[in-house]
């Protein structure tokens, strides 16, 4: 059985929300840093957001690399084949596929091809929601149907949901 | 011949207080703008009781219910003010969502 997990930025979702929504624990960026550079020494486990397909590949080599983060899930194939032989996931944030207005559709169309093709690869994907307000967190249930939406089997939508166990941050 | 609508009910929480009766034409309208006309057709979206201040439950047909909890998480504001739905539990019989909304307080 999954136990499922979201990381959001703090104060968008007050503490006691987490079991209701059906996750085990909603982390904060406090506890798991999100940098779009290498640090030189980081004391805890981070997850990068980064274009940059040098820097994607030089945090591939840290120990404390908890996932990486492709803004606008740009696909980049080199990057897909060091991830999976280093097994670190790469995450989709679902508060840009649901962000209201025209780039909604063309945001869940790249995380459905980065999802597909980051599988061809053989690299694990999850989803949280990083989202910087309340009204863009969603509950355990809702990030599984939008992992359905962008061509997650069922299976596959409930191990995204719970990646971040996986990590080893919890 | 008749056949029985088969429906599943969803408890849905809503992150500022709403009555979402009175504002659940501007919510359907907002699920369709993801779903299509022709989606929240099928899913036949209604709205069926108030728990709370932002609690309550709605119907859907069975089989749309996956897309219904996506559609809610589309709707980011209602009568212009800004606004977050969350789905808590789906269930194909109003007890069980009234008992699990009970719980919730």
């Amino acid at each position: 059985m999954f136990r499922y997990y979201d990381l959001v930025y703090p104060d968008s979702i007050p503490v006691n929300l987490a079991e209701r929504l059906g996750y085990r624990k909603i982390f904060t960026t406090k506890e798991i840093n999100i940098l779009d550079s290498v640090p030189h020494s980081s004391p805890a486990r981070f997850i990068l957001a980064s274009k940059n397909p040098s820097e994607l590949m030089k945090a591939l080599k840290s120990s404390e690399i908890a996932g990486l983060i492709i803004p606008d899930n740009e696909i980049v194939r080199k990057v897909f084949e060091a991830a999976r032989e280093s097994s670190v996931p790469f995450f989709i944030t679902a508060s840009d596929l649901t962000v209201p207005g025209r780039y909604r559709p063309r945001n869940i169309a790249r995380a459905r091809m980065f999802l597909s093709q980051a599988r061809c690869y053989g690299a694990d994907v999850g989803i949280i929601t990083l989202s910087k307000s309340k009204e863009y967190v969603m509950s355990s249930m809702q990030l599984i149907s939008l992992s359905m939406v962008i061509g997650a089997d069922e299976a596959y939508a409930r191990k995204m949901v719970s990646l971040l166990e996986a990590c080893d941050v919890v | 011949m008749i056949t029985k609508r088969k429906i599943r009910y969803i408890l849905v929480e809503s992150s500022e207080p709403i009555d979402a009766g009175a504002n659940f034409l501007q919510i359907r309208d907002g699920i369709a703008h993801f779903i299509g006309e022709l989606g929240a057709v099928e899913a036949n979206i209604r709205f069926i009781k108030q728990y709370g201040p932002s609690l309550f439950a709605i119907s859907a047909n069975r089989g749309t219910e996956k897309r219904a909890a996506v559609a809610f998480s589309m709707v980011k504001q209602v009568n212009g003010k800004p606004i977050g739905f969350y789905t808590l539990k789906t269930s194909g019989t109003l007890k069980s969502i009234s008992e699990f909304a009970a719980t919730l307080g």
